[in-house]
């Protein structure tokens, strides 16, 4: 998630930082995670009545699937986080420091 | 045990749930906390029952949180040890929330927890509101707007600082390098949990304590309730999950929206001044205590104290309660994005102002 070009951002004047160059540099790599993350969703979309039926037999008392909500959630906050830091970083909006 | 009710998802509320989740992101990535007071109710006004808004608000908190303090680790702005140490201790205050809320839930009924969450609302947020206010506006004065002034430990924290109990002193990079002992952090850990688990906000106490208390500059305790609420929420989802109560496909479609908020919230913190984030920390903190004074008629005329209300009324007062609530949250984020929109074009004029001076001499 770590971008190295991030300690030469300050030093940078904005208009290098803005090129159309830079940008599609920067949208390219923000296609991975997009890509990674569309995927989760999708599957999401597919497989919610499972994850419905896991829940209700965790409920119930079968407790050998309770931690795949846990392991989800892991899941979707990394490909998706990666994914929405390079989104506003495409979009310009980046720390100041 | 009888089996949990899901709620049935469609468009609406898909779209619904990932904008709510936006604007809470947006805010916890600013303040550390917040968004879980409209996201709870507004699910369970979908439909959700009470324990799976509960727990699905918790499990997509932990990962949110996850996110946020890494970004800001990336800034400086995170103590993973205090935060780490802060997060024990508030687990203990989520479980004995719990136990309290189940005991008085018991003995008073569904009104007895409500007035005990509203009474929690109006004492903490009364006080600590009005503090961190007062102390954002003296800040605000003192730096007459422009230049950076270095943090200033309050009086309370220098007090702390300097109490020396031995086999109990932890050395923190967040208070410069100084010790603090452990039984001063526990009590605070603890009431942030307790807060958590009553009113689902505990970076209401959580930050204002880092401050006040220990000494820590208002962005890297905002950056630092983030590992907290992380190491809560964890533990949280985990007895929720064991139950069976979490629906991921809400957590999940919240996250979808509060993700993107983060970074937002975030990168925001890297254009503002101290005073800024406990000024909009201490906004919304009085606008969700102004909401409550509309609820107050409804559960007093449950409990038979005064006449008791038409369900009209009772309605709209809930109504209006609620709406009040979500305002707090979309102030609070306007209040974020007018802040980062001129800290990005002040910063921008100086940047351009540096590049005609390199290039000039």
């Amino acid at each position: 998630m770590t971008d190295p070009t991030e300690s030469h951002r300050g030093t940078q004047p904005p208009a290098a930082r803005r090129s159309p160059r830079r940008v599609l540099h920067k949208a390219r790599r923000a296609l991975l995670p997009g890509f990674l993350s569309g995927g989760l969703y999708t599957l999401l979309y597919y497989v919610h009545e499972d994850i419905r039926h896991l829940a209700e037999r965790t409920a119930s008392g079968d407790k050998l699937y309770f931690l795949v909500p846990i392991v989800i959630a892991f899941a979707f906050s990394f490909a998706h986080g990666w994914f929405t830091d390079r989104f506003w970083d495409v979009l310009g909006l980046r720390a100041k420091h | 045990m009888d089996a949990v009710s899901f709620l049935d998802l469609n468009l609406a509320t898909v779209v619904v749930l990932f904008l709510v989740g936006f604007v809470g992101g947006m805010v916890s990535g600013f303040i550390g906390s917040g968004g879980a007071f409209v996201l709870t109710p507004a699910m369970m006004s979908l439909g959700a029952p009470a324990i799976v808004a509960v727990a699905s608000n918790m499990a997509h908190k932990f990962p949110k949180a996850l996110v946020g303090a890494f970004k800001r680790a990336r800034y400086g702005q995170v103590d993973v040890k205090l935060g780490i140490m802060m997060g024990v201790f508030a687990e203990a205050g989520v479980f004995t929330g719990k136990v309290l809320m189940t005991d008085i839930r018991s003995r008073f009924g569904d009104t007895g927890t409500d007035l005990y969450v509203s009474a929690i609302f109006v004492v903490v947020l009364s006080t600590v509101g009005l503090l961190v206010l007062r102390d954002a506006l003296v800040s605000r004065r003192r730096e007459g707007g422009a230049a950076e002034v270095e943090h200033k430990t309050p009086p309370l924290a220098r007090w702390v600082q300097s109490v020396r109990i031995p086999g109990t002193m932890m050395r923190f990079k967040s208070i410069g390098d100084r010790e603090v002992s452990v039984l001063f952090i526990a009590p605070l850990g603890f009431a942030t949990g307790l807060l958590a688990a009553s009113i689902a906000v505990g970076g209401f106490i959580g930050v204002p304590a880092m401050i006040y208390v220990l000494g820590v500059p208002a962005i890297m305790a905002t950056a630092t309730e983030l590992v907290v609420a992380f190491v809560m929420g964890f533990g949280g989802s985990m007895f929720y999950a064991w139950d069976g109560f979490v629906d991921i496909r809400l957590s999940l479609i919240i996250l979808a929206g509060s993700l993107f908020g983060v970074q937002v919230g975030a990168i925001g913190t890297t254009y503002v001044k101290d005073w800024v984030v406990k000024l909009i920390m201490a906004l919304i903190m009085l606008i969700v205590l102004v909401s409550r004074f509309f609820k107050i008629p409804v559960y007093l005329s449950d409990l038979d104290m005064i006449e008791s209300l038409s369900p009209t009324l009772s309605g709209v007062l809930s109504g209006v309660s609620f709406g009040t609530l979500a305002l707090a949250l979309l102030v609070g984020a306007g209040a974020i994005l007018g802040a980062l929109v001129k800290g990005m074009a002040r910063h921008r004029r100086e940047t351009r102002a540096e590049a005609d001076l390199a290039s000039a001499t």
